[in-house]
């Protein structure tokens, strides 16, 4: 009797789930029929800004700019629709792997699959249009960083720019001056070590993958040095004094500071500077404006790396699809122009809190204007990087993601007391000769 | 049928084996508790990372759990995974244990190659199965909708499901399905009315297996669905990283959310599968 | 001579016994040809495959002469692949040797009558209702050198260490293993399962030799649960070696302890080139390799099983 009923049941559930299913498929079918429809004019974009608005604020400023786009051209023959994704780099790899790209696409400066993209003629050349319309100082370090043979591909709303923020209270306690230790990567190191001594869970600084930006500002010090971390790399790049100097200083610097003080995610360890207040420097970009905790807000300053070198870096942005139909081309280009307009990266200053890619904004007056405390900050730091003597790139840009890795694994490893620094460069080095073959 | 059984209580049990059993509770115990009492000591504290450890939390702070039944529609997430997960569940659960059943009983050509064929799919890295069932999902107009899910659901992870059926089936023994086929059941009727309800323990261990797995499952969810509406559970807890940080105090709340109903299925079922089998249904 | 009739009958009957075979079998090699069939040939076909960011879309077959090129990439170049096999060889090993046994004593204390049993053997389950990624961030936090719960721990016996365990050779492996090795609550699920399901008058007829509590358990509870062993072996192997969250979550392939799965992940997806053609070459080892992990402990389990008789 028993098994009867559990046998009716579990035969009852097949038949709904069959059901289930076959509602579901055939739903599902009509939505994409309707999709398929629509395709042709509807210009589908594709960005990473997917957060809630109550766990980060500036994910809804930019779906608001979004809108904003759409709404002013709602009367147009195409439709704007801006898409949350939240694994968009897999959604964009995969439609690449198929020989497709998305209508419009941010990675954010997330380095994707636009290479592939482009290998495979993907992608549209945006640059007449910058030439076109001038946009030239709209787009900034975009017009040179992703100038690729005279094509540009993509265009990022905000421009990642890293120097180093410093707590003042915990150097002064040290008795280092500020003035003296961002001289050279020498005092730097003195002065760490002074402030490894202060005790109390007090440290020099966050090193892992905020020490890699040591080795990107050390290169950036010479003309050479320079020169490598702008190309690709090379097996004379891995093999030149240059980087054997950059990463050894580096890791020398990590040592002394210890390996309990390193991460491959500075967000482990940020709280210790930004709220606890125990750390004398985080190398990290110059949003960390908005993490500051209020108790430490008088104390925490921007600086840029020694030698007066800052970093920043374009990375991949908005890029547009090859072959649309040309009201769809015309509106994606629009899009770009918008995104680059003084309204727009205005608010990407003031509410993202991001460095924005236009150069001709006065940040300062703009920070001024909008009297928020963090925005000060910000504009500070902006303006410190925009005032440079000199700027690089961010190395995994151009050596790529594999190759920034595998220098932050032999960073943090060199950051092990006692370990052979010399004899862990030899090896990176043959890593990195295999990662590049 | 149902007998009571007496499994020896804890007093006639040897001395040695009395210490040893107590041992190995307390150390299961201390596994379970260690990483579940500090997530859920993490998640009272505004920040988790400035007090860390299992020291008490300063306040209690609970703004995590508010802002995750509050702001970030919780119970949607819950309905679309418990629908998916559901769902996906029951179709390769009752399809695996028809297939298995088979390849525990039947001698055929091929049989073989069968089992290494689906041993085989364990072995298939995600990236490799990426681009083909992209493909496959939009090809099928199913793009962005829970129906893919479920498909993926559906067919991933048949290879665990399998195990886990097939070795139910081996212990059944024979007798039972060559009485049922001298009282002239058909193969489809043995199956169904004999072997089907005897498995039933080993058929729900194995949906515990794919339902955890399902419930879990991030990578796929995050590829093939895009409107926020029909998200399932592990995106909850990627909306509390950014770009430029973590909120920790909400990613430790949601992460003791998003395991309170299976808790709550696990205890509600697993009088179906544990106390079921005390029975002695099943006779070697 | 065989009587036609029977023959007859027989043939309708083995007909309708391949029917069945083919019902049955269908709806399961349907989901493995729609979902699996393509992949697993891709993965064969393009691992002698130039297969890379430059021609994504069309992978392009080497010529026999450079037939091996990827495997020779990645078996004399690439500087993580030994490491990795090693590590997830030790990982499935340690599933099969460590993980089992625990597994399996525990589940025998479940099977017990104890007061509380019922609530230790619910908990005990919960650490796998976690997420492996929720799990690789809990664990990230408890080793942490400055905050974490494990440096404490190190500096009771060892004063001066100030290291973050994640970033030594050696114990990085360790930490890892840890932190994921113990939590075996499905595997003493199957286990207890199988273990409730042994007759009881099996034991009763046990415990008239006089064998009880352990030595009842080793005696007759475990020989009756070979095929139960067997398969969570296979199991917990296979998800040893295919560990990939607690390295990407913990330590990301650093002080040695990359795994085939990361290392496919990262040819595939983290390196700018988007090796694809390389990591199946990968690919197809790790598939080899799980072959073999089957294998090999079938051959275990049927040769102990064999001695014991």
């Amino acid at each position: 009797m028993k098994r009867k009923v559990v046998s009716i049941l579990l035969i009852a559930a097949m038949c709904v789930t069959v059901l289930a299913g076959c509602r579901g498929g055939s739903d599902s079918s009509k939505e994409g029929s309707s999709v398929a429809k629509d395709e042709d004019n509807t210009l589908e974009f594709y960005h990473g800004y997917y957060q809630d608005e109550s766990e980060w604020a500036a994910a809804q400023v930019m779906r608001d700019i979004y809108d904003q786009f759409a709404e002013e051209h709602a009367d147009g023959n195409v439709t704007f629709k801006a898409i949350a994704v939240e694994n968009r780099d897999e959604i964009v790899s995969a439609q690449v792997s198929g020989g497709s790209f998305p209508d419009m696409v941010d990675f954010g400066g997330a380095r994707g699959s636009l290479t592939s993209a482009v290998a495979q003629n993907l992608v549209y050349d945006l640059k007449p249009y910058i030439d076109e319309n001038n946009l030239a100082d709209a787009v900034g370090l975009n017009y040179t960083q992703n100038d690729q043979n005279g094509h540009i591909y993509s265009v990022h709303d905000q421009i990642e720019s890293r120097g180093l923020w410093y707590n003042s209270a915990v150097l002064e306690k040290a008795g280092v001056s500020t003035d003296k230790i961002f001289a050279d990567w020498t005092s730097f190191g003195d002065a760490m070590d002074k402030i490894n001594t202060l005790g109390n869970g007090i440290y020099g600084y966050i090193a892992g993958q905020g020490s890699r930006q040591i080795v990107n500002a050390i290169m950036g010090s010479t003309e050479k040095g320079k020169e490598m971390i702008e190309s690709e790399l090379t097996e004379d790049t891995i093999n030149s004094s240059e980087f054997a100097e950059a990463f050894k200083t580096a890791a020398k610097l990590d040592q002394a500071n210890g390996s309990d003080h390193t991460t491959d995610d500075n967000g482990n360890l940020m709280a210790d500077f930004n709220t606890n207040g125990t750390v004398g420097v985080l190398f990290n970009g110059v949003w960390n404006a908005g993490a500051i905790a209020e108790a430490n807000a008088e104390v925490i300053e921007p600086t840029l790396f020694p030698g007066n070198i800052a970093i920043a870096s374009a990375g991949d942005g908005i890029a547009v699809a090859n072959g649309m139909s040309e009201e769809k081309t015309a509106l994606a280009l629009e899009f770009v122009k918008y995104m680059t307009s003084g309204e727009v990266q205005e608010k990407i200053f003031t509410e993202v809190q991001a460095k924005p890619c236009n150069t001709t904004l006065d940040l300062n007056a703009l920070a001024q204007k909008s009297d928020n405390a963090i925005v000060s900050k910000l504009a500070e730091a902006c303006s410190q990087v925009n005032d440079a003597d000199t700027t690089v790139i961010d190395l995994s840009y151009t050596w790529g993601s594999d190759v920034d890795k595998a220098i932050i694994n032999a960073l943090m490893e060199s950051a092990v007391s006692g370990t052979d620094i010399d004899a862990r460069f030899e090896q990176l080095q043959k890593e990195l000769l295999a990662l590049i073959g | 049928m149902k007998k009571k059984r007496h499994i020896k209580s804890a007093k006639s049990m040897p001395a040695g084996t009395r210490i040893f059993t107590y041992i190995c509770l307390f150390w299961a115990l201390i596994v379970a508790l260690v990483p579940l009492i500090w997530l859920i000591l993490s998640s009272l504290k505004e920040d988790p990372l400035a007090r860390p450890g299992f020291q008490l939390p300063e306040s209690i702070y609970l703004n995590g759990y508010i802002s995750t039944f509050r702001d970030l529609h919780v119970l949607r997430y819950f309905g679309n995974s418990m629908f998916v997960a559901g769902v996906s569940v029951i179709i390769s659960v009752v399809m695996i244990s028809m297939s298995a059943y088979v390849v525990a009983r039947m001698e055929f050509k091929g049989k073989t190659l069968v089992s290494i064929l689906l041993y085989s799919t364990m072995f298939i890295p995600a990236t490799a199965l990426t681009y083909p069932v992209y493909n496959l999902i939009n090809n099928l107009n199913l793009y962005d909708t829970r129906g893919a899910l479920i498909l993926i659901y559906s067919c991933s992870g048949i290879a665990i499901s399998f195990f886990v059926i097939k070795n139910y089936y081996d212990n059944i023994p024979r007798d039972l399905e060559e009485a049922a086929r001298i009282d002239g059941c058909g193969y489809v009727r043995t199956w169904v009315k004999v072997i089907f309800p005897i498995a039933r323990p080993g058929i729900m261990t194995a949906a515990v297996l794919a339902f955890l797995n399902n419930w879990n499952e991030y990578y796929w969810a995050s590829l093939v669905l895009i409107t926020r509406e029909k998200l399932t559970v592990p995106s909850l807890l990627s909306t509390f990283t950014t770009a430029f940080n973590t909120n920790y105090n909400g990613l430790f709340s949601a992460m003791v959310v998003i395991i309170l109903p299976p808790i709550l299925l696990y205890c509600i079922f697993s009088k179906f599968f544990i106390e079921a089998l005390s029975g002695g249904a099943v006779k070697g | 001579m065989a009587n036609p009739r029977v023959k007859k009958k027989k043939n309708k009957l083995g007909m309708r016994r391949t029917g069945f075979i083919i019902a049955f079998l269908a709806p399961t090699l349907v989901a493995f040809c729609v979902f699996y069939l393509y992949p697993i040939i891709t993965v064969f076909i393009t691992s002698f495959c130039k297969w890379d960011y430059t021609n994504i879309a069309n992978p392009e077959f080497f010529s026999f002469e450079h037939l091996w090129d990827n495997y020779d990439y990645i078996f004399n170049k690439y500087p993580f692949f030994w490491e990795a096999l090693k590590n997830s060889t030790v990982w499935a090993i340690l599933g099969a040797a460590v993980q089992v046994p625990v597994a399996m004593l525990i589940a025998l204390a479940f099977s017990r009558k104890m007061k509380g049993i019922k609530f230790v053997r619910n908990v005990y389950i919960i650490p796998n209702m976690i997420s492996t990624a929720a799990m690789g961030i809990i664990f990230l936090q408890l080793y942490n050198p400055s905050y974490g719960i494990i440096n404490p721990i190190i500096r009771l016996f060892k004063t001066d260490f100030n290291d973050s365990v994640l970033l030594l050779q050696g114990p990085a492996f360790i930490a890892m293993t840890f932190a994921y090795i113990f939590f075996t609550g499905t595997t003493t699920l199957m286990i207890l399962g199988n273990i409730m399901a042994v007759p009881e008058e099996v034991r009763e007829a046990a415990m008239l030799d006089g064998a009880s509590g352990l030595r009842q358990d080793w005696h007759i509870t475990v020989p009756m649960i070979k095929g139960t062993l067997r398969t969570v072996s296979i199991m917990a192997a296979t998800s040893g070696f295919l560990l990939y969250n607690e390295v990407y979550f913990l330590t990301k392939g650093a002080a040695g302890t990359y795994s085939i799965s990361y290392v496919i992940r990262e040819l595939a997806i983290t390196s700018p080139r988007t090796q694809f053609g390389r990591a199946n070459s990968v690919a197809v080892i790790q598939i080899l390799a799980g072959m073999v992990i089957i294998l090999v402990i079938n051959l275990v389990y049927s040769v102990s099983f064999k001695k014991k008789h």
